[in-house]
């Protein structure tokens, strides 16, 4: 575990008015780091990646990101920070061309030769982008469109990027392809944090571990030392025995 | 027939004006899918603050339009932000009767101020007419309407379509949540939207306190013209929006050619009753909105 | 924490004594009070009935004020007819114009049919003050009101008053008003279900009518004098928004309490007209922004009890 982690999650619990989603959850990214966050549906994931961005508020808890706690901020303050989030369905704007979506996704930044670097950076990483840039969005395939999300979060130059559900509704081909831009933008430096149904796929390309079970966080460390089983009782929401609780852990 | 070619022609003209009174409620109503019900009371502010101007402080009308207008960019914004963001916030019903609430406040403290008396602002335009032909002659403050009200649509469009603001407003619009996503302040975005479309009815308040009477209670009539021009032309399109006034223009003044002045407004509504009746979402709108 | 039912009863009971035999013993200026206090709660209770239980936000409860006035207003100048029986009449010419307008109105949604509701509304005020029969914007002088006894129309009044309530309070123990909360909540839900949504609000919409119809001709009994844009006026829409908002949207106590508001702030202000309803406004934007459930809402909110509970119970 390094030092002083880029975010550190700790104790954090999340309610729907009376539900309870989060129980006094713990998860922390060190700069560079890609992190995958399984578990089965409802578990509690998503939550937890919209907490992060600040769409919900926590009622117990704190977040903070390189040094600065995001509890009173909002979305787009976040956004500004280095936090970004790729919306689990892709959320394209189906009225904006192509080009028009990636410029939405550098509100945050003013700087024009940066932002304009940026734009070309996601046109090498996905080059079809280049080539439909006067599209609509709703004109897009899927893949394009997940192509488009992921370029779109990268814009706004995030130290950490938030992925939700990236895989879903893409053909094997689309979602090899995604990953391998995945472990690209994680090469220059960008922290990664993944959620996922597809726990083969997401662990293959993860430095570490997460399941979360129930709405608790569960680290179940690096990916060579966890077992077929281990995954399995993650996903399906079999108590975990062996795992660290993720409350232990930091205490 | 030919005596039927000055109102059609001044019902085109009519609906350039009627455009302008239309665009601001049009650009608020696609972005959080609430009708202004106070858009045309603003109006109505604007003409008489620029009556004031004129009469009081003695500026000719385009120097008082000049000083009002950019006066009623904050007057939206603050009203979006103090007021009607925290209205939106809780839910569809609360908007609908805080705006109306406005509108009860303008519409009476115009009252107070300026009494029930018509009012207009006086110009020497307002009487001048360019003739054609000897059955057709086109006023001259239509013609300024026209030209301003599609001044302002185009002006309106190209910050919609080409600025950074305007993709922020767009992307708000479509969808909210992922706009937050991407760094947009979209409460910000808002006040800024309410900013500009009461800024276009301060342009459109001007031009209908010159061609026309007011009254501090005249603001509804333009709230239903406006509305009934949205529901023709479409939500959020400013070509629409044209299309939509002319519609409206040769509906009330070729309905006051046939059936006498005291039908203009009449004939309007029906028009418009009508297009409501048959696509209550409007001729062009989207259907899901 | 529910209160006993019994002093409230007791309550009740005396409250209903009082306001029956208010005309053996209370003066002139109460009687008034109190009927105008009657005759507003009625026609709260049917935009709460539509806002508040239908989720109708309508703008265009003056459409069935003008023609509830009109009507008697005709009938008995023109026509000799009673004037009881031209009040019933206006309650059915607010229904049948309720009925003719309930298709295309209820294609709308939210903010399209307030301004619908609106627009019609503004249709009926331009179109009577063009047309030679009613005298055009000059109006109509009910005359034969003038035989009509305050005692009279404060019974007449007073029925409306207790009864628009009791009706509301009936219409939420039936099945229908279950359908039309339902329909509220979740339009799309209740239909899943089977809910026949469009049959449920052409009840709630035409009970409205039909009620706000009745007390509008007497209203305009009690008046006198009708005029277009004064009867087909949106102020009328605006003091029950008003009334409606400050005291509860969607509670049965709430029109009550805002009725009560109502009334001593127009007392209060009887010389300002105009500050009366700049202050309505402010009030009605204030109430929206810091607590949209109003004074009954936010109090059953807080303590957790109903005096006049929806629920079977």
């Amino acid at each position: 575990m390094t030092p002083s982690p880029l975010l550190n999650v700790r104790g954090l619990d999340v309610h729907y008015g009376r539900f309870q989603a989060l129980f006094h959850v713990a998860v922390h990214v060190a700069q560079g780091e890609v992190v995958a966050l399984i578990g089965g549906n409802s578990a509690g994931k998503s939550t937890l990646l919209r907490a992060i961005a600040a769409l919900l508020a926590p009622s117990a808890g704190t977040i903070v990101f390189s040094g600065t706690d995001l509890g009173d901020l909002k979305p787009h303050q976040v956004v500004a920070l280095g936090v970004s989030l790729v919306p689990e369905g892709r959320h394209v704007f189906g009225s904006l061309t192509v080009r028009e979506n990636l410029l939405v996704g550098a509100h945050s930044r003013r700087a024009r030769n940066a932002i304009r670097q940026s734009m070309e950076e996601v046109y090498e990483l996905f080059p079809i982008l280049r080539q439909r840039a006067n599209i609509m969005g709703n004109e897009l395939s899927g893949g394009e469109q997940q192509m488009l999300a992921i370029g779109r979060s990268l814009m706004s130059g995030p130290a950490l990027m938030m992925l939700d559900e990236i895989s879903q509704g893409l053909s094997p081909l689309v979602i090899k392809a995604v990953y391998r831009t995945l472990s690209a933008i994680s090469r220059t430096g960008t922290a990664v944090l993944l959620v996922e149904q597809d726990v083969r796929r997401s662990v293959s390309v993860a430095d570490r571990v997460y399941a979360m079970v129930r709405g608790r966080a569960v680290c179940l460390g690096v990916p060579g030392s966890l077992t077929e089983d281990d995954l399995k009782k993650a996903c399906f929401g079999f108590e975990l025995q062996g795992a660290r609780s993720s409350e232990g852990e930091r205490s | 027939m030919t005596d039927l070619i000055q109102p059609i022609v001044n019902g085109i003209l009519l609906g350039g004006l009627y455009a302008a009174v239309a665009i601001g409620l049009s650009l608020m109503f696609g972005i959080v899918r609430l009708i202004n019900l106070a858009h045309g009371d603003l109006m109505i502010t604007a003409s008489y603050l620029s009556l004031v101007m004129v009469e009081q402080v003695g500026l000719s009308p385009l120097t008082a339009a000049v000083m009002v207008v950019p006066m009623l960019f904050p007057a939206g914004f603050g009203l979006q932000k103090y007021v009607l963001n925290r209205a939106l916030r809780r839910g569809p019903e609360p908007p609908i009767i805080v705006a109306l609430g406005i509108s009860i406040v303008l519409q009476n403290v115009l009252l107070l101020i300026f009494s029930p008396d018509a009012r207009s602002i006086p110009a020497n335009v307002a009487v001048l007419a360019v003739p054609v032909t000897e059955n057709l002659s086109l006023p001259v403050i239509y013609l300024m309407g026209f030209g301003v009200g599609c001044t302002a649509i185009a002006a309106v469009h190209v910050l919609v379509r080409r600025t950074r603001l305007g993709r922020a407003i767009r992307a708000a619009s479509e969808d909210d949540e992922t706009a937050r996503l991407m760094g947009i302040d979209t409460e910000y975005v808002h006040c800024c939207a309410m900013g500009i479309a009461v800024t276009t009815a301060a342009v459109a308040g001007v031009l209908v306190g010159m061609t026309f009477t007011f009254y501090p209670h005249s603001g509804p009539q333009y709230l239903l013209i406006a509305f009934g021009v949205i529901v023709i032309g479409g939500v959020g399109s400013m070509t629409g929006a044209l299309a939509g006034g002319i519609v409206l223009g040769l509906a009330q003044l070729v309905g006051a050619h046939v059936f006498g002045p005291g039908h203009q407004l009449l004939c309007g509504y029906l028009v418009l009753l009508a297009v409501l009746a048959v696509r209550p979402h409007g001729i062009l709108g989207r259907a899901n909105s | 924490m529910r209160l006993s039912r019994q002093p409230f009863t007791i309550g009740l009971i005396v409250l209903l004594g009082a306001a029956a035999t208010m005309p053996l013993w209370a003066s002139r200026y109460w009687m008034l009070l109190c009927l105008t206090f009657c005759l507003y709660l009625s026609l709260a209770q049917m935009w709460n009935l539509l806002a508040g239980y239908c989720g109708m936000i309508s703008l265009g409860q003056q459409s069935f004020i003008g023609l509830g006035g009109y009507t008697p207003a005709v009938l008995s100048v023109y026509y000799g007819l009673p004037l009881w029986m031209g009040v019933l009449c206006g309650g059915v010419t607010a229904l049948v114009f309720a009925l003719l307008t309930a298709v295309p109105l209820f294609r709308m949604r939210g903010v399209y049919f307030a301004v619908g509701t609106w627009l019609t509304a503004e249709v009926l005020a331009v179109a009577f003050s063009n047309w030679s029969f009613v005298r055009y914007g000059m109006g109509i002088v009910i005359t034969p009101a003038y035989q009509l006894s305050l005692t009279e129309m404060y019974y007449a009044g007073l029925v409306m008053g207790i009864g628009s309530t009791a009706l509301v309070f009936l219409i939420l123990r039936t099945d229908l008003g279950l359908t039309l909360m339902a329909v509220r909540d979740d339009e799309a839900a209740a239909q899943t279900v089977g809910v026949d949504v469009f049959r449920s609000k052409l009840y709630g919409f035409l009970i409205a009518a039909f009620v706000t119809g009745l007390t509008a001709g007497l209203i305009y009994l009690h008046q006198v004098f009708i005029q277009p844009y004064k009867a087909f006026g949106i102020d009328w829409t605006v003091r029950l928004l008003f009334i409606v908002i400050i005291g509860g949207i969607g509670t049965i106590e709430g029109p009550i309490v805002g009725a009560v508001i109502y009334i001593v702030l127009r007392q209060v202000f009887s010389e300002y007209l105009d500050v009366s309803l700049l202050l309505m406004g402010a009030v009605a934007i204030a109430v929206m922004t810091v607590a949209p459930k109003g004074i009954v809402g936010s109090l059953q909110e807080r303590f957790g009890f109903e005096i006049l509970s929806s629920r079977r119970t």
